[in-house]
């Protein structure tokens, strides 16, 4: 009997034995599959006098070969993998364009400067003009479509992010299933586990973690808990969370990932949190090096634009008018963005300091404390603070920090009103558009300023050797230095006294000034603008009486250049003081300010002599606290020692005019009126004649004079500058005041700078005047083409080719990087997963011989039972 | 190790797959020749040669632009070499017309084949590039840069511009020179100063300057006294017609010291002592008054100028009331155009106005009144009464002048003319002073007219031939107390038989003798003309009074000068190739001077026009030479280019160029490589337990 019953455990397990190979045969090739195998023990021996007799066998377990070490190991690889793969994968895209010589930006940049050089070539030609515009199109079109394709890469990872996170909500949901299901099963236990469901999970937590790097954790029940980031759950028990795609609050163009927990609350999950697996690879692509590539484009088109712009605006166009921008640029309204969880109402306002020193960083700027911001650069997470009485003051201060330390080429300032709460934060872009943005504005090939506005030359009948060097311009912005006087004539009823070479415009007519003695016909109340300033001189009292004199001061403050004056969110731009400054009390110590809109009011600068830029900020702080009181208005130095003049006051803007001054004992009633005004007021407006003179003994004071020019223009502050020496400032005041002459030193006023060198004889005259016609000057034109290879960029180091050239290592330094480490880490994966493989997988010719094992045992279990019953029959057949 | 079935699998295709991709890798780099498909596959070579592909670019932009600069530069040097020959051609004929035996009509001849030359010579200064842009204009290339004629004078309207090129990074090469510095800034005479006999002179009055004041004893009273001049222009007294005479004034009562009556002018009036340029007046009644001043004048006096003597009781300051610093009596601006009127132009260019005004002054002797007309200098017809100019009551010297005043170039009423222009006059001027308004467009003008005092001719009467002068040292000449205006007179002292020839050396700005520092004068008393002449003997501007010194030059007469003769030493100055060749051809065609010897005056004439032609040559060949030399630096720049992009190539080549039979050699083994794997796989995966249950 024992027998029948020991070959029917046999029987039984060997079935069982081949039933689990068949499993595993059959699931040789699903994904996820750990081999299993029957644990076979025997069964409890019976005792007998002989000792124990064997009662055969059972099957105690289907084990499944798993080893939880390994398979985290590998997971911890795929996840790594997974997310190099897709950085490596999205990197690619423009790795591969931007150094394509067809649609990199080589060569359209190249294009365009040798179109520069031909039009050089041939200034007068429209052909040659049309082809540089058709080159600097080409350059825009080619800037714009780097940028198209970084934005098209942006919007597809913006949608990637939404459909992962889809995928990952349906891993998520289907764990949640499968644990149900493992509870269900497991009802007798976890000692008896349900292993394909357990294969099916890890399956699941495999797949997940290749999109999103999770921690799972295993409960007493056999189900599964999983955790992303730091911690934040996505399942936990029975209850699951949801991940989505929202737009960032910085940048609402910008996706990143929300989570949602089971009571529906979104939170926002910092990029940082999310890595590993395609998830992570696309943030870390996008943080990491698509912004950078597309705010170093930008950089070079911003830097571009304006460095060629502010060199085409010295120059003259083939219709004589000073050269326009060439390029549009961005502005900055659009380079800031408000956080929109923002909670106060302030407002920022960004301007450009200094193109050479941008970076192709973000920057975050957020208000700490009250009255205290701090300003962050994205890229390494430096950090600069400034604290004040006020936020304008404190961001006055933040920006005197910054650029103290390093000057990152932008101005930030705060207008007066509104005020931003703490915690509120703005996301700063100087240069992500730079390359959407920049367009063309010269559309006619006239237009181009390939010219220099001014032209020297010596007189023929001069009857030394000495030469004039031919102009060149620094700056055609409004210039008057030195305090003009004009005198009223009433027999003629008009004004005398204008600087020589200015052009006066009254009333839409224009006066070009040639002689000293040129009168200009008064009108009460008539705008009268030259050499930068616009004076209007009206009937107050009583008309002015003849031989009233009245002073026009220098203005304080000269436009900026090339812009107009913005006085946008209470801020003045405006321009360097000339060091030293002399304040000289009812000359030009008045200015009249208005901080709020509703009149100005006249402050008084203490009168003196200002050597340093900081001297004057600081004096000028202190009288107009004294009259405004502290804390309205806010003096900084900007950069390139630029006043800054900040209001406070909610709902004010600051206009600033100098105010006016007039020679007292004026016996009329005439008062004058002091205004600025911009760009190209500054060059003559006609030929401004220099006579040399030898060096003499003055009939007068008998005092000796040195050999000297005269003629130059009344009002102007010149520079002598010998070749290799100290420069000498001299003052004109008056129509015979004189610098002296040495050969080869160069000699500036008024925005211009020549030389004159060689030995001039005593009488000998050279002029410098305005360029009519000079329609075969391509002075600009080769200065233009100098900036091919002028460093404008990363604080005067880098060329825009070298810039560019920047990006392309930088871009495939980490494509290649990114592609090593993939490599490397898809071995690691290959080695795990062969690992396992080695012990958990399915070898057919190993399933072959078990089958064969326990075929064999099956049918030795059967003749076991067979000679069982044989052995019965026998003794049935002893009965018969 | 265990192996599992799915590991055979796996890895197999995965071997498969990594050689292919290899395979493909190779494939791709054969079929585009770049080493690098993308740059990541070497970051650094990529970035490398995107600048050398840069520098490459601008190297060869470089090449074009030298080629450009070369093409340019030999165009202007072969109009320059034309020019020369041009030159050279009219110096041949200068020297050709010096032949004493040529007629009137051989010299006329000569003259209209020096015409022909001048034409050809505009023509090539005007010449243009392959685009139409002027060669020689300066940065004004569309602009006609040389217009005129021998008549009127060419004038430039191009600048001082000189075209560059840039043919290297730090180089830009001037392609151009300015028609100023070919043609018209040429130094004349022997480069230092020039000689010449007088040829023309400004009939407007000299001023009075006052040289010193002696005061001998201290004045006894407080007061002002004036020292008034009146010329007797219809010579009443009989001193001679122009002959200034002066009268010393108290201006307390306006009296004369001298009479003691009003001050008067006229036969019977209190002007009575003759006035003498650069001798000491007394201030002296002789009798009653006397001051004890010495006051010492010079220059040409005319009536209205005053000198005030003032006395506080202690001292005297003596302060020339009227008196201009400057040579010229009065002075013009360059005047203008009515800035304020928009038809200013048209009318300045209507058919009304004849481009050749003169402004004409007149003292009015009654009230001493100065008056001024405006004169059509063609017709002499006065703009202002439609008829002939005259002086006096009822004439046309109507318009009073105020000195400084604009004087508008337009009449109030009828006959109606208004030239949209207007001119400043400062100063006195005096009866017969006269300034030329001409139509213009030099650039040193006002842009439409010219102003200038009238010039009038005057010749020497004698045969003195003057030379070119020589240089002994130039930092002399240039000293301060050179004038740079000097003159060498003559004199006749007629009392010797054969009369003596003496001259003497003339600041003629100030009128003294170099010798003595005082006023030239000739004969009698304080003669300056000490200084016995003999033909062709060198005069040397040495052995001056202290004042001056040595002014380092000396020049040869020769030929026998007469009484009055002037011979000049200027400055040198700038004078154009054309107006030099205009001078010659106005000497040839010049009609017989009355008074003058023709002959002498034309040898003097080609004396200076062949030294300046001598000049122009010599600049000339100095601008070819600048040339040449950008000529021979391009011809080297080229070779760097040539160089350079070599060099940029290879290096180029280096970083981007495929191995190609590295490549091949990858390819045939990666292939190789994946048949192997592709073979192994399918062997291996052939064999299975199964096939043997």
């Amino acid at each position: 009997m024992s027998l029948v019953s020991t070959g029917v455990t046999g029987l039984i397990a060997a079935q069982m034995g081949m039933q689990t190979t068949g499993h595993n045969i059959a699931n040789a090739s699903t994904r996820g599959y750990n081999r299993q195998t029957i644990l076979q023990t025997t069964n409890t021996p019976m005792f007998s006098s002989a000792g124990f007799f064997g009662q055969g066998t059972n099957v105690a377990n289907i084990v499944r070969v798993y080893s939880d070490f390994q398979s985290r190991q590998v997971l911890n690889s795929e996840t790594s993998a997974a997310q190099l793969n897709t950085y490596s994968t999205q990197v690619a895209q423009i790795d591969n364009m931007l150094a394509d010589p067809n649609a990199g930006l080589s060569p359209a940049m190249q294009a365009f400067f040798n179109a520069v050089e031909e039009a050089a070539a041939n200034p007068s030609s429209i052909p040659a003009r049309q082809a540089m515009l058709s080159a600097g199109q080409g350059m825009v079109a080619r800037f714009q479509s780097v940028n198209q394709r970084i934005d098209d890469i942006r919007s597809g990872i913006n949608q990637q992010i939404a459909s992962e996170a889809g995928v990952i909500n349906s891993y998520v949901q289907q764990l949640d299933d499968v644990n149900q299901r493992i509870i269900n099963a497991q009802v007798a236990g976890s000692a008896l586990p349900a292993n394909d469901l357990y294969d099916q999970r890890d399956q699941i937590v495999s797949d997940l973690n290749k999109e999103i790097r999770i921690n799972t954790q295993t409960e007493s029940d056999g189900t599964v808990s999983v955790f992303f980031g730091s911690g934040q759950p996505l399942l936990v028990g029975s209850s699951s969370f949801r991940l989505h795609a929202a737009a960032a609050l910085e940048d609402l163009t910008r996706m990143e990932v929300t989570l949602q927990d089971v009571n529906g609350t979104f939170t926002h999950i910092p990029e940082s949190l999310v890595n590993g697996g395609k998830l992570g690879g696309l943030l870390q692509f996008r943080s990491e090096t698509l912004d950078s590539a597309q705010n170093g484009l930008g950089r070079i088109a911003t830097v571009f634009g304006a460095t060629f712009n502010a060199q085409h605006q010295l120059g003259q166009d083939l219709t004589g008018a000073l050269g326009k921008s060439f390029f549009s640029v961005p502005q900055s309204g659009q380079l800031i963005l408000a956080n929109s969880g923002n909670s106060g109402d302030g407002k920022v306002a960004l301007s450009f300091d200094s193109y050479a020193d941008l970076t192709a960083s973000d920057y975050r700027l957020s208000l700490t404390a009250t009255n205290t911001v701090r300003l962050t650069r994205l890229s390494d997470n430096v950090t600069w603070s400034g604290s004040g009485n006020n936020q304008p003051e404190a961001m006055a201060s933040l920006m005197s920090q910054v650029n103290a330390d390093e000057p990152q080429g932008f101005g930030l300032t705060m207008s007066g009103i509104g005020s931003m709460s703490i915690g509120d934060t703005f996301l700063i872009r100087p240069t992500r558009y730079g390359a959407r943005d920049i367009s063309l504005t010269v559309n006619d090939a006239r237009a181009i300023a390939l010219a220099a506005p001014i032209r020297t030359g010596a007189t023929v009948a001069n009857a030394g050797l000495a030469q004039i060097s031919a102009g060149v311009i620094s700056n055609t912005a409004a210039v008057l230095a030195a305090p003009v006087s004009i005198s009223y004539e009433a027999s003629s009823n008009s004004l005398i006294g204008f600087p020589v070479g200015a052009a006066v415009d009254v009333a839409g007519k224009t006066y070009k000034i040639d002689n000293p003695t040129l009168r200009i016909p008064y009108t009460s109340g008539a705008s009268i603008s030259f050499n930068g300033v616009a004076v209007s001189i009206t009937d107050g009292g009583g008309p002015p009486a003849d031989g009233d004199i009245f002073v026009i001061p220098p203005p304080l403050f000269t436009p900026l250049f090339g812009a107009p004056t913005a006085v946008t969110d209470g801020v003045v731009g405006s321009g360097a003081p000339l060091m030293p400054l002399t304040i000289a009390a009812g000359i030009n110590d008045q200015f009249d300010i208005d901080v709020d809109g509703f009149g100005p009011i006249t402050v008084t600068l203490t009168a003196g002599t200002y050597t340093t830029p900081a001297a004057i900020v600081t004096q000028m702080q202190t009288d107009i606290n004294t009259v405004l009181g502290a804390g309205v208005v806010a003096v900084t130095l900007a950069q390139n020692n630029q006043l800054k003049l900040t209001s406070a006051t909610a709902g004010g803007s600051i206009a600033l005019t100098p105010s006016f001054v007039q020679t007292a004992g004026n016996l009329g009633g005439g008062v004058l009126g002091v205004g600025i005004l911009s760009r190209g007021e500054g060059l003559p407006a006609t030929q401004i004649t220099l006579k040399y003179l030898q060096a003499n003994t003055d009939p007068l004071t008998n005092l000796p004079l040195p050999a000297r020019l005269t003629g130059l223009p009344v009002g102007s502050v010149v520079t002598v500058t010998p070749n290799g020496g100290t420069p000498t400032t001299y003052t004109i005041s008056q129509p015979t005041d004189y610098i002296a002459y040495t050969s080869e030193a160069s000699i500036a006023f008024n925005g211009i700078s020549f030389s004159i060198s060689g030995e001039p004889v005593n009488g000998d005259t050279f002029f410098v005047g305005p360029n009519p016609t000079g329609v075969s000057d391509n002075r600009n034109a080769l200065l233009l083409g100098n900036l091919q290879t002028k460093n404008t960029l990363s604080g005067g180091t880098a060329t825009y080719q070298s810039s560019y050239s920047q990006i392309v290592s930088q871009i495939g330094n980490k494509a290649r990087e990114v592609e090593v480490a993939s490599k490397a880490q898809e071995t690691l994966v290959k080695q795990g997963q062969d690992f396992i493989q080695s012990s958990s997988g399915v070898n057919l010719d190993e399933e072959a011989a078990n089958l064969i094992r326990y075929q064999q045992a099956y049918q030795a279990s059967a003749k076991m039972i067979d000679v069982a019953s044989k052995l019965f029959e026998e003794v049935l057949a002893l009965g018969r | 190790m265990r192996i599992s079935t799915g590991m055979i699998y796996d890895s197999g295709v995965r071997s498969v797959q990594n050689q292919t991709s290899t395979l493909l890798h190779a494939q791709q780099q054969i079929a585009t020749g770049r080493r690098m498909l993308s740059p990541s596959e070497d970051p650094v070579a990529a970035a490398r040669a995107l600048e050398i592909g840069q520098a490459k670019e601008i190297n060869a932009t470089y090449g074009v632009t030298q080629s450009n600069a070369k093409s340019t530069i030999s165009l202007v040097d072969s109009q320059l070499s034309s020019a020369a020959d041009l030159i050279t051609r009219v110096r041949e004929l200068a020297v050709q017309a010096g032949d004493a035996a040529l007629s009137a009509s051989d010299l006329r001849s000569i003259s209209s084949e020096l015409r022909a030359h001048f034409d050809e010579l505009i023509g090539l200064a005007n010449s243009t590039d392959g685009t139409g842009q002027y060669l020689f204009s300066g940065f004004q290339g569309s602009n006609k840069p040389f217009a005129g004629s021998v008549e009127s004078g060419v004038v430039y309207q191009g600048d001082d511009g000189q075209r560059a090129l840039r043919v290297s990074s730090s180089r830009n090469l001037p392609v151009s020179e300015s028609g100023n510095s070919i043609f018209m800034n040429i130094k004349n005479g022997n480069g230092i100063f020039t000689t010449g006999a007088q040829t023309q002179h400004s009939a407007n009055a000299n001023s009075i300057t006052l040289d010193d004041t002696t005061v001998i004893n201290p004045p006894a009273l407080a007061g002002t006294l004036e020292l008034r001049f009146w010329v007797d222009t219809a010579d009443v007294l009989g001193g001679g017609a122009g002959q200034a005479y002066y009268d010393l004034v108290d201006t307390a009562n306006g009296n004369s010291i001298f009479t003691g009556a009003t001050s008067t002018t006229g036969a019977t009036g209190s002007y009575t002592n003759a006035y003498s340029s650069g001798v000491p007046i007394t201030i002296s009644d002789g009798a009653a008054v006397d001051f004890g001043v010495t006051v010492t004048i010079t220059g040409s006096a005319q009536t209205g100028d005053v000198v005030s003597l003032k006395s506080d009781g202690v001292a005297v300051t003596t302060t020339p009331k009227t008196l201009l610093p400057s040579a010229a009596r009065a002075t013009i601006d360059k005047g203008q155009l009515d800035s304020l009127d928009p038809l200013a132009v048209f009318k300045w260019s209507s058919s009304a106005n004849s481009g050749n005004l003169e402004l004409r002054f007149w003292t009015d002797p009654a009230d001493a009144s100065i008056y001024y007309d405006l004169v059509d200098g063609k017709t002499g017809i006065s703009e202002f009464t439609g008829d002939p100019s005259a002086t006096g009551a009822g004439g046309s010297y109507t318009q009073p002048y105020v000195a400084d005043n604009p004087i508008a170039l337009a009449s109030g009423g009828p006959p109606a003319f208004d030239f949209g222009a207007s001119v400043t006059v400062s100063g006195l001027p005096a009866t017969g002073d006269v300034f030329t308004l001409k139509s213009s467009t030099d650039i040193t003008g006002n842009g439409y007219f010219v102003t200038a005092p009238k010039l009038t001719k005057t010749y020497n009467a004698g045969t003195g031939i003057i030379g070119a002068g020589e240089v002994l040292d130039a930092a002399k000449w240039n000293s301060a107390a050179n004038s740079g205006k000097l003159e060498v007179r003559f004199w006749n002292d007629t009392s010797t038989i054969p009369a003596t020839q003496y001259y003497d050396l003339v600041d003629s700005k100030t009128e003294k003798s170099l010798f003595t520092d005082t006023t030239s004068t000739s004969g009698g008393l304080n003669n300056t003309y000490t200084h016995k002449f003999i033909s062709g003997d060198s005069i040397a501007f040495a052995g001056l009074a202290a004042a001056y010194g040595d002014f380092g030059v000396s020049v040869t007469i020769s030929g026998t000068p007469a009484s009055a003769d002037v011979f000049k030493l200027d400055t040198s100055s700038s004078e154009s190739a054309f107006s030099t060749i205009g001078r010659l051809i106005k000497a040839l065609e010049a009609p017989d001077n009355p008074g003058s010897n023709a002959k002498i005056a034309l040898h003097n004439e080609l004396g200076s026009v062949i030294n300046n032609l001598d000049r122009a040559l010599d600049n000339n060949l100095m601008v070819r030479a600048a040339i040449g030399s950008r000529m021979g630096e391009l011809d080297a720049l080229d070779g760097v280019v040539q160089d350079v992009n070599l060099q940029y190539s290879e290096t180029l080549s280096g970083l981007q160029d495929l191995d190609y039979a590295q490549a091949i050699t990858d390819l045939t083994r990666h292939q190789t490589e994946l048949e192997a794997a592709q073979k192994s796989f399918v062997n291996i995966s052939r064999l299975s337990l199964f096939n043997y249950v």
